[in-house]
Order: structure tokens, then sequence, then C-alpha cells
């Protein structure tokens, strides 16, 4: 089932989601993911966590988990990009592309470390039921204040853009 | 599907003998609770906060350390609480520092209560003012948003 409302602008951007209010979202399609929160579509995320959780196999992926303070999301960065068909497009993409998005994935994957703060974009997806994030972007934040900003950020995008939407009050 | 219970490997060759965690498939990123956000004034004894095993979250100006034990004590105002830092590695302790620990608490006798820190980091140059009235609104926020669910 594809939602009518797919092709609502929230559905393009990545929408910053504090951990608790991912998990809290419907899944209303499968292929491609699609997500709803109060009935709002959306496939793209961007959380801001401390890492809790690493998980490395060099070549295959790299499992992390962010926490925000509100949730632990759990976030999978694909790393098998030169062994996988799917990332060449069974061959409709070129090689050196698919070995600069293997690039750019190794890049992201050597930032992550326990105790860090990364600043995560993906795309939201689910595996058996529980809400993860398939990583696009990885980037490490040094200024300690970073993680308020990022609360407030989701704070007041939620009420004035993402509640709006919905047409809640 | 039956799980196996694994402590979490944290990094290479520490394991973190607090929390258990319940791996299913090797996809599926284990189980971790999120340390809750909580000031250390909030932490008394009769706070739903102070339970043994709760993971929770917690900030502080660091008043002394033990190389020895890996025992640090923080405090914010008048409230202190001592962290169990024997996990973690790549944190440089500084008398006077502001730090953030995640980790889960454990009660001792007398009501004792320690950090089992699994997570820390130097967090000077925080605005502690923005960050306490941001923890306010975040949990009213988040009150109104679970009334909707």
């Amino acid at each position: 089932m594809q939602s009518s409302s797919s092709s609502s602008p929230l559905s393009k951007t990545h929408v910053k989601l504090l951990a608790f209010d991912l998990q809290s979202l419907v899944q209303t399609a499968t292929s491609p993911p699609m997500f709803a929160r109060d009935c709002v579509p959306l496939s793209w995320v961007e959380v801001l966590g401390t890492v809790t959780f690493y998980d490395n196999k060099p070549d295959r992926f790299l499992k992390f988990a962010v926490d925000d303070g509100t949730g632990c999301v759990p976030c999978i960065l694909w790393l098998n990009h030169l062994r996988s068909p799917i990332f060449s497009c069974n061959g409709r993409r070129e090689p050196r592309d698919v070995q600069l998005i293997a690039h750019v994935a190794a890049n992201h994957a050597s930032k992550v470390r326990i105790g860090a703060v990364a600043r995560v974009r993906g795309m939201i997806t689910s595996f058996r039921g529980a809400m993860q994030v398939t990583v696009s972007d990885v980037v490490i934040e040094t200024d300690p204040n970073t993680e308020i900003l990022h609360w407030l950020d989701c704070i007041r995008l939620a009420r004035r853009v993402y509640d709006r939407a919905s047409g809640a009050t | 599907m039956a799980g196996y219970v694994q402590r979490p490997q944290l990094e290479e060759g520490i394991e973190i003998q607090t929390i258990c965690l319940v791996r299913q498939r090797t996809m599926e990123v284990p189980t971790i609770e999120s340390g809750e956000l909580v000031t250390l004034q909030e932490l008394n004894t009769s706070s739903p906060f102070f339970t043994h095993g709760n993971s929770l979250r917690v900030t502080g100006k660091l008043q002394e350390y033990s190389v020895e034990t890996c025992m640090a004590t923080i405090m914010e105002g008048n409230a202190k609480l001592k962290i169990d830092t024997r996990h973690l590695r790549d944190v440089n302790f500084h008398v006077d520092s502001i730090y953030q620990f995640i980790g889960e608490l454990h009660l001792q006798a007398g009501n004792e209560a320690v950090l089992q820190a699994r997570v820390g980091r130097n967090i000077d140059g925080m605005d502690l003012k923005l960050y306490h009235q941001s923890l306010q609104l975040l949990r009213q926020f988040q009150a109104e948003r679970k009334g909707k669910f």
C-alpha cells in the first residue's frame, strides 16, 4: 500500500526526530519502505546522539546505536558495496561510482566509536518490527552543546511543522 | 525465535558486566537501554530514578578521581554521585571539568548509589543552564507526545 500523500514534502527530506518519536512511527508501505507520523508520510530521518553500541563487520556492515536520552536508535551502515549486486544496480551503475560509494561508506564507518556524538542521516527502515536507520551519512559532532540544540530543533520542528502537516494543533 | 543472552561487547576486549543483551539475529542491533536523562539533584532515595539497574545519563563536575580504583565523584550543586569508570577507555579525567556518563545505577549497602559507566565524555563548554532548561522542555514534549500514542 502506498500512501496517497507520499508526495508530501516531508517524505522527501530528512526529518529531525527524537528516538522515542522515531520508535512511534507506523509502517504504511514496505517497498519502498514508508512510515507515518500522525498520518504524515516520512522516509528519511536525521537523529543525533551518543554512540552506545558498535559492531563492525568489515566489508559487510557496521551496526551501531545512538542514544539521544529519549531512546536508542539502531543504525546499520552497509559496507558490502563491492560484493553485492544491489549497489551496482545489477551492472547498471558504473564500477567507479560503486567504488566511490563504498569509499564514502568506509569513511563514515571509520568515524563511529563508542562515546562519540554522531549525527546520522538515512532511510527509515525496520527489521523484525523494530525501527532502524539505514545510514547514508554520519557526522561526528564535537561541540558539547550540539545535542541540546538537536533536542530543541526536534521539538520546534515537531510543533511547528510536523504536527501542522498532520493537521494536529 | 529463542535469543541468546550475551554481555555487550562494546569495544574489542571490553565487556560490560552490568547489563545483559538479548541478540536474536546477526543483523539485529542488540537491545541496549537508553540512559534516561537525570540531574544529580533528582537522584535521591525517594526518586523513581533511584532504582537498582536503572540506565541513566548523568552530568556533573568532576570532584575527585582515583586512578587506583577508577572511581570518580561528580557533583552538581550539593548533590554528588560516584561513578565506576573501570570500563571506560579514552577518557581523560581532570578535576573541575564537566563530564557526562551513561550507565547503570548500582545500589550498594546503605543505599549508596554508584553509576557503572559504559560511556563517558568530557563536556567542558556545555551551557549547563541551557541544558537544564532544555531538559525540562524535552520532558514536557515527551509527555505531550506519549499522551497521543
